[in-house]
């Protein structure tokens, strides 16, 4: 393989809903990399269109209306366009998914230990009792106690945690190179949450593993990421690297964003800075800059749909940085410089 | 001093479950609601703060202890005796859809309390007073006029929380029990609506229990704080004191936990192990002492009552964190 391919290259990335009197854009021309090791943020409000793109790399919005396009290269080899049979081979082994709730994600019908049995045997050809071997020691390696007699209790039996943990394993069983997680910690309880964010962080270093981590907490995204991309209405509003994005975020929404998370620490400001109205449904983008209506700083050039530009080290779909009005750093308490 | 609004004492509630078993969702828990304060409940799933709030109003039998509402005990009284209190006790709930009815429009939905108690004077509203009513509802959350002849699925989920505020302001209550109403909610449409209880506050004179799971929403809004873990109250105080200056280990683990947009250079910190224990079968002494980073063997055995730190805060701790 390459030295210089990334592990996830996304080139363009549409995907739109057709059948309807107007064809909607749910994702649209989203592009990123991820790499080996690394934790990419995928951030964004409901409705931004986050889980779509990762359901869209997957390759499992297999059905009728939906149409993506644009480029998805794994390991340099093209997904998008491919046919179910072949993405099969890449599911689960090479790119695993987990979901917010594990509870859905399992099968309530069959033990722990016996669903992550049938996810390595389905894709590598060992028995029945090395399966379990794998499984015991995957658990282990997960932080659940008593691996062995957990293995063998149904997903009803344990703990939201402890069912999260299950289900990372789960997905780490084949040793993917790349795993989606889909608001993993979203349903948890915060001090839970730490745990699961800390175990994520760590399978970089285990297993080398790249991490694609969708959520709508830039407080998970502060903890736990490398590089963020913040997503609007299908659209990329900025990306770039954690420690520059939060630092000096460049978008207005960026910057509402976290304007708009309660302080844990410092002063508390009489009212929030809170941004007006909600996001725009798809099929009610505006014409120009999705997030204008909302803007403090939207005037005339916001009528067209603002180009990615490159500043500082980040990309942002924003006009202020070239017209000479980038947004000020941001002013956060309790850090020292 | 001024009275409280709301007096509890000792309350409990217990489940009979099957086999026998029991769950102790509020277990001898007191507290006091005074008036113009914003008392924040804040703990994980299953620590008892939704059941507290549901005993604090009386929307559940109490199974044991005593509550005062403005000075009446209303701990075992009759749905009957409870009526003509109801409309100065409210609540708002955390999923704004399933609070509406879907084939009622909203005008209907906020006329239906106005119709259903009489006026301070005794008086039933006539329907020019409730649809002058039903506009200044409106104006209060912020919504447009046209919205009354609207049904709930027409509206976004801050919206609707919006219209399940405006619900519970129509009888002009003095306490309004709020249970996670801004957790279903996107950050920027959580801002909205937590600065709209603010300004609903100061306008309208009201008093809160705000009940959530997000410390930094429950900072940004209360005034006193109370930590619960499992069924019991282990730290109260004021917010700032509570929050800075944690004393009780559990508050400083949650304080902790909580996942902050900066980001640190230093990122150690002390991580609590496993989930929370099972209501049904608490731990004994010390109900936190089998996740307790500072657990000693007493913990184990003893159960620690609250007392008091000085600088109005209780902690039921038998090792507390200080200075």
């Amino acid at each position: 393989m390459d030295a210089d391919m990334p592990l996830l290259d996304v080139r363009d990335l549409r995907v739109t809903l057709t059948g309807s009197e107007k064809d909607i854009t749910l994702v649209d021309s989203v592009s990123f990399t991820a790499g080996a090791g690394e934790i990419l943020g995928l951030v964004g409000e409901s409705g931004s269109g986050k889980s779509v793109t990762a359901l869209a790399i997957m390759g499992l919005l297999d059905m009728p209306g939906l149409v993506v396009s644009g480029s998805v290269r794994f390991r340099g080899r093209e997904l998008v366009g491919l046919s179910q049979r072949a993405l099969r081979h890449v599911r689960g082994r090479e790119i695993a998914m987990i979901f917010q709730d594990p509870m859905t994600a399992f099968t309530p019908v069959y033990t722990i230990g016996w669903q992550i049995d049938e996810a390595i045997r389905a894709h590598e050809k060992i028995s029945r009792r090395d399966a379990r071997t794998r499984t015991v020691k995957l658990l282990n390696e997960m932080g659940v106690p008593d691996p062995e007699r957990t293995a063998n209790r149904y997903p009803h039996q344990l703990s939201g945690g402890l069912r999260q943990r299950a289900m990372i394993a789960m997905a780490l069983s084949c040793n993917p190179a790349l795993l989606i997680a889909d608001e993993p910690t979203t349903a948890l309880d915060v001090t839970v949450q730490a745990q699961i964010l800390d175990l994520l962080r760590g399978l970089r270093h285990d297993y080398g593993s790249g991490v694609l981590l969708i959520t709508h907490d830039m407080g998970v995204v502060a903890e736990t990421c490398d590089d963020v991309l913040v997503l609007y209405s299908g659209r990329m509003a900025e990306t770039g690297p954690a420690a520059a994005l939060f630092a000096r975020p460049a978008h207005p929404y960026t910057t509402a964003l976290l304007d708009s998370i309660p302080p844990l620490t410092g002063p508390r400001p009489a009212r929030l800075p809170s941004i007006a109205g909600v996001p725009p449904s798809p099929a009610a983008r505006p014409s120009g800059c999705a997030f204008a209506p909302r803007c403090h700083y939207a005037h005339a050039s916001c009528t067209t749909k603002p180009p990615l530009i490159v500043w500082e080290e980040q990309e942002v779909a924003c006009v202020l940085p070239t017209e000479g009005h980038a947004l000020p750093p941001r002013i956060t308490a309790g850090e020292t410089p | 001093m001024t009275e409280p609004l709301l007096v509890a004492r000792s309350i409990r509630k217990t489940y009979r479950l099957n086999r026998g078993q029991t769950l102790q969702a509020v277990d001898d828990v007191s507290l006091e609601v005074r008036p113009g304060e914003v008392l924040g409940l804040v703990g994980e799933s299953g620590c008892g703060k939704s059941t507290l709030g549901r005993c604090l109003l009386r929307l559940t039998d109490l199974t044991s202890g005593e509550l005062l509402f403005e000075g009446h005990d209303i701990s075992r009284a009759s749905e009957r005796t409870l009526r003509p209190l109801r409309p100065r006790m409210q609540m708002v709930f955390q999923d704004s859809y399933a609070s509406l009815n879907p084939v009622r429009r909203i005008g209907d939905l906020l006329a239906e309390p106005l119709k259903i108690h009489r006026d301070v004077h005794g008086q039933r509203r006539t329907r020019a007073t409730i649809a002058a009513r039903l506009e200044e509802l409106m104006d209060l959350v912020g919504l447009p006029v046209s919205a009354l002849a609207r049904y709930p699925h027409e509206f976004s989920g801050g919206q609707r929380q919006r219209i399940n505020i405006a619900r519970a302001l129509a009888l002009s209550p003095r306490l309004i029990v709020a249970d996670e109403p801004v957790s279903a909610l996107d950050v920027s449409v959580q801002a909205q609506i937590v600065n709209l209880f603010t300004d609903l506050k100061e306008r309208l004179g009201l008093t809160y229990v705000f009940i959530a799971h997000d410390l930094a929403v429950v900072r940004q809004i209360s005034t006193r704080v109370a930590v619960m873990y499992l069924g019991t109250i282990v730290e109260m105080g004021e917010t700032d004191t509570v929050l800075h200056t944690p004393a009780h280990p559990y508050t400083a683990a949650l304080i902790a936990a909580v996942p902050e947009p900066v980001i640190r250079l230093h990122a150690s910190r002390t991580l609590l192990r496993g989930d929370v224990p099972s209501p049904i079968a608490p731990p004994s002494g010390c109900r936190f002492h089998t996740r307790c980073p500072k657990a000693e063997a007493r913990c184990a055995q003893d159960a620690p009552t609250l007392r008091s730190l000085g600088d109005e805060r209780l902690v039921a701790c038998h090792f507390p964190i200080v200075g």
